[in-house]
């Protein structure tokens, strides 16, 4: 009814609505630009290519035990030369393919995982700038966002994640030096209080008694 | 009977109006400053949360995982460096005097290798866990924002209601409706005559 002046207020109104609105617009385009720039974009490369590197040496330094490893037992069990160590050569090359090859994998979704969490941040930044003085909705959003971004990342980080891929070398070894424990013993018997006869079987480890005990035990 | 059976109910009616009109008008007009202080107070809320909002964003914009990877290599080297002499407690040095300067040279360049592994390896972890502290600091900067929104919310809603309330009160005098009633009623009154 009354004028009054009533148009001032919302005017005011009004302007501090279009003033919020490209507010708004101003912030969102800047969190667009950070997270869209190559800066970010290289970030993800390097993370990825830094994730590889972690994991290639992991890898390589199980492969130089493995390698290692084998020589030794190959030499133990008289092996050196022969048919056998080529085969065990081309398992060790397969299982250090088989590592190099889940190390990308995993380089690449610990990748896609960091792109995925700068995603979800991106969007909670924009919710809010947006969300202006509500935020209540908001800010329990990031924080839930945030405890996930940490579990996300860090997982990656683990080189225990690659897991290890020499271990048929390494229990051939182990059982290599079993063996010959358990040549050492048979042969020479144990000092215990009654010893033991030379050549005596050996019921821990039947399979490297005497060709005459097989299929026995 | 003169012409004032015609004027006077008309002053009447006119007076009894206008006190209406001016009761009104002025409670309108407080209304309005009601409102209008309640606008600029929440325009000032809103330029606080957008300040926020913008120290945030520059934050996000200025981070990046080199601040966090020196200081990370840094530390894994230092760790490294004070547990070398018990990571090689009974190999860095020849356990047997027999073995000779052979097996010394062995020793030194097993030594040196494991200490190139070391530094890589300090070298790899920090490269990797950089852009994730990064990413944790970013959230924390998230978390902050979002509480300090919140908290300014909660003072815009505080004022929203002071404002309501204000607006509310800011009712037309009674006495001057109260009179522009009468006033009409006897131009009525005088008029039915």
């Amino acid at each position: 009814m009354c004028g009054g002046g009533g148009g001032s207020a919302q005017q005011a109104a009004q302007q501090q609505q279009a003033q919020q609105q490209a507010q708004i617009a101003q912030s969102t385009d800047a969190i667009n630009k950070i997270f869209n720039s190559p800066q970010r974009q290289q970030q993800y490369t390097d993370y990825g290519n830094n994730l590889l590197n972690l994991y290639k040496q992991n890898l390589n330094y199980q492969q130089g035990i493995a390698s290692r490893d084998l020589k030794f037992a190959l030499a133990r069990s008289g092996l050196t030369g022969g048919s056998y160590q080529a085969d065990a050569g081309a398992n060790l090359q397969h299982d250090y393919n088989q590592g190099l090859l889940s190390a990308e994998s995993q380089a690449q979704q610990g990748k896609s995982q960091m792109e995925q969490a700068d995603q979800q941040t991106k969007q909670n930044l924009i919710a809010l700038a947006q969300s202006g003085l509500d935020a209540t909705s908001a800010a329990s959003m990031a924080n839930s966002a945030l405890a996930s971004n940490i579990g996300n990342a860090q997982q990656y980080s683990n080189v225990n994640q690659l897991g290890n891929f020499f271990g048929d070398v390494s229990d051939y070894y182990k059982n290599s030096l079993q063996n010959q424990q358990n040549k050492q013993v048979n042969q020479y018997g144990v000092t215990g209080l009654f010893g033991a006869a030379p050549g005596a079987i050996n019921w821990s480890n039947p399979q490297v008694n005497p060709g005459w005990w097989n299929g026995h035990s | 009977m003169g012409t004032e059976a015609f004027w006077v109910p008309a002053v009447l009616s006119l007076v009894g109006a206008g006190a209406s009109y001016y009761a009104n008008n002025q409670a309108a007009k407080r209304q309005n400053n009601a409102a209008l202080a309640g606008i600029q107070q929440q325009e000032a809320l809103q330029k606080q949360a957008n300040a926020r909002v913008a120290q945030t964003i520059g934050k996000v914009a200025s981070s990046n995982p080199q601040q966090y990877q020196q200081q990370d290599t840094k530390q894994y080297l230092t760790a490294l460096q004070q547990a070398r002499a018990a990571a090689q407690q009974g190999y860095g040095t020849n356990p047997n005097p027999t073995g000779g300067n052979a097996l010394q040279s062995w020793i030194n360049r097993d030594n040196a290798a494991q200490t190139a592994y070391a530094n890589q390896s300090a070298g790899n972890l920090a490269a990797v866990e950089a852009p994730q502290q990064q990413r944790m600091n970013e959230g924390f900067q998230l978390g902050n924002l979002g509480s300090d929104l919140g908290a300014t919310g909660i003072n815009s809603r505080n004022d929203y209601y002071l404002t309501n309330m204000a607006v509310n009160a800011a009712k037309p005098n009674p006495w001057l409706l109260a009179f522009g009633q009468a006033a009409q009623g006897a131009a009525g009154a005088y008029g039915g005559k």
